[in-house]
């Protein structure tokens, strides 16, 4: 059974008159452990189908199953509960809660689910050693680099042993040498603990490192490739 | 999420203070108000029981009765607790002469004790320290054109007594209403009763030492006690609250006029904190989408908001409250008055205190928390609603 899966989905915005079609029947299963890269141009729905997929957004038709949970069905409490259990998610900016330490932003899921503080402490400081950054736990987001930022943001999806990190964007904000360590440990992290990864993005440099790329275009999946 | 909100509040330490600060001066304020109120308010019912008497006792119907032989009674002998102390007063009708110049006058017998409460009303002279001297008002004084030391003769034919009576004045009194002031006589209660009614009162008054200002029960006990007693001889016992029943109607009525003079100040003190939350809130939007996109609950956020808005009430709270309680313990010693001179003398013709003393009761601090409490809930009530229904990748993209 597929961790992700999109069948038929679209996704209508309407506002001011104007209805924009973002997404026109998409279908995509993405299985346990895989590490996938949703690419494609500004504008091709990649954003709009993670987010359907995260359950941050219900699609105006079709079906979004998240762990065999039809996600579209379910409230918006409970759509809520189910990211805050199962999914990991990383922003293209704006990833930090700027009053908490990284330790205290990297704990922030676990503190939501109500893990006791030394074990979630335990569990962040372990993700944010695996990304790098063990020495500037106790630092506040306006204290770090963007790319120390985003391997944060990374550190607390992992803490939280999700079942899958769903990243948007994830290296647009950072230069290239900073986006690409930033993918590398990523892609380390689904290597070693067997994370599913979802990766929206346009950046080509980050496609050797993925192992499947999903092709996005006009709010159609246009092709697909495994590598 | 406790240390989330208060972090979210330190990230705006000058909003904070100034919404803060607007929250403990209404505090502050409000304590004070109500320890000072609480204060002119025992001063003034002080003085109406220290006139009136813990109980007092006369005619049954007295108040449709007019003449004197109606309203004056025979002193019974009052079965009371140890240390009580009984006042007789003989009030009646009487034309005061001086010279060729008369005056229609209300005739007050006093004990003693009774003249010694006059004693702040003087304006001029002494208080009479023997039979054949009397105290007059300031207006009929001048009406009679007498001062002190000149003879008035008062004259009440068709009574019981001899009907006439010759006074030196020693004393001249000032009192609020010159109306009064220019019908007022008081004399001893023993001249007074050769004049008018030998060996009669028209009011007896008890006043028991070691009883509370506001302490009802134990009056009430001993009306009924003596109610047994005295209503088969055609006499009434009343509080001095039931005696005056105009001012007994302002007790509850103040502590509902306090409650809303309090709450009106908090209200505005809502208005201003409610400003800040909600600014708060659109400088946040993104924010408030992240935490709902990472799993926080509506009614998580809504925790969140409710939390600011406690937290900052609740210190800013406790903070006017310790000021004000300071501010009112010094009160409590006993407060003059920062008014002008003109407006004090006002306050002694009434007979009211200069220095007043300021009370405050387990009751005025609830009331004080509760309001503090509720504009922390009621304030926080709609940004609150609003931040729990961002969408998280709407509330995301937002620029503020």
């Amino acid at each position: 059974m597929p961790v992700l899966e999109a069948r038929g989905v679209r996704k209508v915005y309407r506002g001011d008159g104007v209805e924009t079609e973002a997404l026109r029947g998409v279908d995509l299963a993405v299985e346990r452990g895989e590490f996938t890269a949703l690419v494609g141009p500004s504008g091709s729905g990649k954003s709009t189908l993670l987010h359907l997929l995260a359950g941050l957004d219900v699609p105006t038709e079709g079906e979004v199953f998240l762990d065999g949970v039809r996600v579209d069905r379910l409230s918006r409490a409970a759509r809520a509960r189910l990211r805050l259990e199962k999914v990991g998610l990383v922003f293209q900016a704006y990833n930090l809660l700027p009053v908490l330490t990284a330790l205290e932003n990297a704990a922030f899921v676990l503190e939501l689910r109500g893990v006791p503080r030394r074990e979630r402490e335990e569990k962040a400081l372990a993700a944010l050693a695996a990304l790098g950054l063990k020495d500037k736990a106790h630092r506040y987001p306006r204290q770090l680099s963007g790319g120390e930022q985003q391997r944060v943001a990374v550190a607390r999806a992992l803490a939280a042993e999700p079942l899958v990190v769903l990243a948007d964007e994830p290296t647009a904000n950072l230069d290239s040498r900073s986006g690409l360590a930033l993918v590398e440990r990523m892609k380390a992290l689904n290597r070693e603990l067997g994370v599913t990864f979802l990766l929206a993005t346009h950046d080509p440099r980050l496609l050797e490192h993925v192992g499947r790329i999903v092709r996005m275009e006009d709010g159609r999946v246009v092709g697909e490739e495994r590598l | 999420m406790l240390r989330l909100a208060w972090r979210n509040l330190l990230r705006t330490p000058g909003r904070s203070l100034t919404t803060g600060g607007v929250v403990a001066l209404v505090t502050f304020l409000s304590v004070v108000l109500l320890s000072f109120y609480a204060g002119a308010m025992d001063a003034f019912f002080g003085l109406l029981l220290e006139r009136t008497g813990h109980l007092v006792v006369r005619v049954e119907g007295y108040r449709e009765k007019q003449a004197l032989e109606d309203l004056a009674f025979s002193p019974p002998d009052l079965s009371l607790p140890q240390g009580a102390r009984v006042e007789g007063v003989l009030e009646g009708a009487a034309l005061a002469i001086a010279g060729e110049r008369s005056r229609p006058v209300a005739l007050t017998g006093l004990s003693r004790e009774g003249f010694s409460r006059q004693r702040n009303l003087l304006k001029a002279g002494r208080l009479p320290e023997a039979s054949g001297e009397a105290l007059l008002g300031e207006a009929l004084a001048r009406a009679l054109r007498v001062g002190l030391g000149d003879e008035v003769v008062a004259y009440a034919p068709g009574g019981e007594g001899i009907g006439v009576f010759a006074f030196r004045v020693v004393g001249l009194v000032d009192l609020p209403e010159s109306h009064l002031e220019a019908r007022t006589l008081l004399v001893p209660l023993e001249d007074a009763q050769t004049l008018l009614a030998p060996g009669r009162v028209t009011r007896l008054e008890v006043r028991l030492p070691g009883v509370g200002l506001y302490e009802e029960a134990p009056l009430l006990a001993l009306k009924a006690s003596l109610q047994e007693d005295l209503v088969p001889r055609g006499l009434v016992v009343k509080t001095w609250l039931e005696a005056n029943p105009g001012y007994a109607a302002i007790l509850p009525l103040y502590r509902v006029v306090m409650g809303v003079y309090v709450g009106f100040f908090f209200l505005l003190a809502g208005l201003i904190l409610l400003n800040a939350l909600y600014l708060s809130l659109v400088e946040r939007v993104r924010e408030f989408g992240l935490l709902s996109a990472l799993g926080l609950s509506g009614r998580g956020v809504m925790a969140l908001v409710f939390w600011e808005s406690l937290l900052l009430v609740g210190v800013f709270a406790l903070l006017g409250l310790g000021v004000g309680l300071f501010a009112h313990l010094e009160m409590a010693d006993g407060f003059r008055m920062p008014l002008p001179q003109w407006i004090l003398e006002q306050y002694r013709e009434f007979g009211l205190p200069e220095v007043l003393y300021g009370r405050l009761g387990l009751s005025d601090l609830l009331l004080v928390l509760g309001y503090a409490l509720g504009v922390g809930v009621l304030a926080a009530l709609w940004p609150a609603w609003l931040a729990s229904r961002l969408e998280p990748v709407e509330a995301m993209r937002y620029v503020p």
